[in-house]
């Protein structure tokens, strides 16, 4: 149960070549309890035969290098395997691949495709890469050593060819990708984030209809972030003091939900609780603040607006940029690793329902159900009772 | 300076408090005195069980609907000012 040290944080997006119903690049992530392996491949030509050279690659070295197979037998394995091109009479497909551990010791192998893009908190990686022949084939490899915040992109050549003889004579360029990568960076976006923003510039340097497929796959490596969430006031009132003293002394951010919860976290801080009417919104009760926590939210109504927004059939696109209560929980939810729900068995005498157990099923399970989709998330979720 | 506080949790904002704010802020707007009305928002003023709780300087409404918005405020906000400066505050 024991994490690494590290989180290891991947985004990726992709854009397919204008008229193909198929990206003939392959991206594939996949994890381990302790690394995290993506590879990404260009497989020669378009739509579904570059498709499946591309996703042939992708999977055979992820699987093979899971399995404990070193690169050498990857390389010899895919020359005998892929499918050759009746056209070209050519068996080919890229590809670059990054290992990290949980430890941030990383390898890199790259193959025909554009260099990977290495960062150090604005810095550049010193990254020493070494060249080796494989059979007929040159790759670079590196051995790199990881920190918090250093970061890896790792694209396919349609990423430089953006623009080639419009808006760029020569496409946008390596060079050009780079510092717009660094300075993306810089603003402190996450992964998935950063590789959207590359594709959606990659695309309009392409006006719109990309003339080659292309793939982004930002990895960034940092320190896990946590979140506490109060949720409701403890049965027993007193443990408030103990419940607002180990929120406060939590690491990470701070979130207390619900209006009661709220005043009694005041209260028991000695300061004031002020609604920011400015975040009204017609289904979400306004956010407060108090100092040192992060978000002071409402309870019920804003929790199930949290559990629809987190529902696994909205699309990872769909813009939630919202400034309600819920939408801000749901950014802080998805931009924490490890979250602790303490939700507090009191019933609120004010409601005096009486249906209380039903009151008190229906908060445990909304909680469970945004747990359950933050699991979904590859967070880490824990519910405590008080 | 008359302070308004509206109850903005979660029985309050299921009973229509949202449309109470946004009614207070426009008669606050209309009526020029933002300067004299301070409009704020609370969790809970432990009135749950009767519908729209707000407060205006140190009177509490309860079971407030907000069609019910502009008298009240007419009678609590205007007069009052009108009452305090006897000058330009209308």
């Amino acid at each position: 149960m024991s994490p690494g040290r590290y989180i290891v944080e991947v985004g990726q997006s992709q854009l397919t070549k204008h008229g193909e119903e198929l990206c003939g690049d392959s991206v594939a992530v996949t994890r381990t309890g302790s690394s995290t392996l993506a590879v990404v491949s260009d497989g020669l030509g378009s739509g579904v035969k570059a498709s499946i050279l591309a996703s042939v690659t992708t999977h055979m070295a992820s699987t093979m290098l899971r399995k404990g197979a070193s690169i050498d037998e990857v390389i010899a394995t895919l020359a005998e395997t892929l499918p050759v091109c009746r056209v070209r009479q050519l068996a080919y497909s890229t590809f670059t691949l990054l290992e990290v551990s949980q430890e941030g010791a990383a390898y890199l192998a790259e193959y025909d495709n554009p260099p990977a893009i290495l960062g150090r908190a604005g810095d550049r990686l010193p990254a020493q890469r070494v060249e080796r022949t494989v059979g007929e084939r040159v790759i670079r490899e590196a051995v790199l050593r990881l920190g918090d915040g250093d970061w890896a992109v790792l694209i396919t050549d349609g990423v430089l060819h953006a623009g080639i003889g419009g808006l760029w004579n020569l496409g946008w360029g390596h060079e050009r990708v780079d510092q717009f990568v660094r300075r993306t960076q810089a603003t402190g976006c996450s992964s998935q984030e950063l590789a959207d923003q590359v594709a959606a510039l990659c695309r309009k340097l392409y006006g719109g209809k990309p003339g080659d497929d292309a793939s982004i796959v930002c990895v960034r490596v940092r320190l896990a972030r946590k979140l506490t969430a109060l949720v409701g006031p403890p049965q027993d009132p007193a443990q408030d003091r103990p419940l607002v003293a180990s929120l406060m002394a939590a690491e990470g951010y701070r979130v207390v939900c619900g209006g009661t919860t709220g005043n009694l976290v005041a209260r028991e801080l000695g300061l004031p609780i002020e609604v920011d009417l400015d975040s009204l919104h017609a289904r979400v009760p306004p956010l407060a603040r108090i100092q040192g926590v992060d978000l002071v939210t409402e309870g019920m109504l804003t929790l199930f607006r949290v559990r629809e927004l987190l529902a696994p059939r909205r699309s990872r696109s769909e813009p939630d940029g919202g400034r309600d209560a819920a939408s801000r929980l749901v950014k802080l939810l998805l931009a924490a690793d490890q979250i602790r729900f303490v939700v507090g068995r009191a019933i609120n005498p004010a409601h005096q329902s009486p249906d209380v157990p039903v009151e008190l099923a229906l908060k445990s399970q909304i909680v469970q159900d945004i747990a359950r989709s933050l699991r979904r998330h590859g967070k880490r979720v824990k519910i405590d009772y008080r | 300076m008359i302070a308004i506080e509206v109850c903005v949790g979660s029985s309050c904002f299921l009973r229509g408090a949202e449309a109470v704010v946004r009614i207070l802020q426009e008669l606050v707007e209309r009526h020029a005195v933002k300067a004299e009305v301070t409009l704020r928002g609370s969790f809970c003023m432990e009135s749950c069980t009767q519908g729209v709780t707000i407060r205006v300087g140190s009177r509490l409404h309860r079971g407030v609907f907000p069609e019910q918005v502009p008298a009240l405020f007419a009678r609590e906000v205007l007069a009052e000012l009108a009452g305090e400066g006897g000058e330009g505050t209308r």
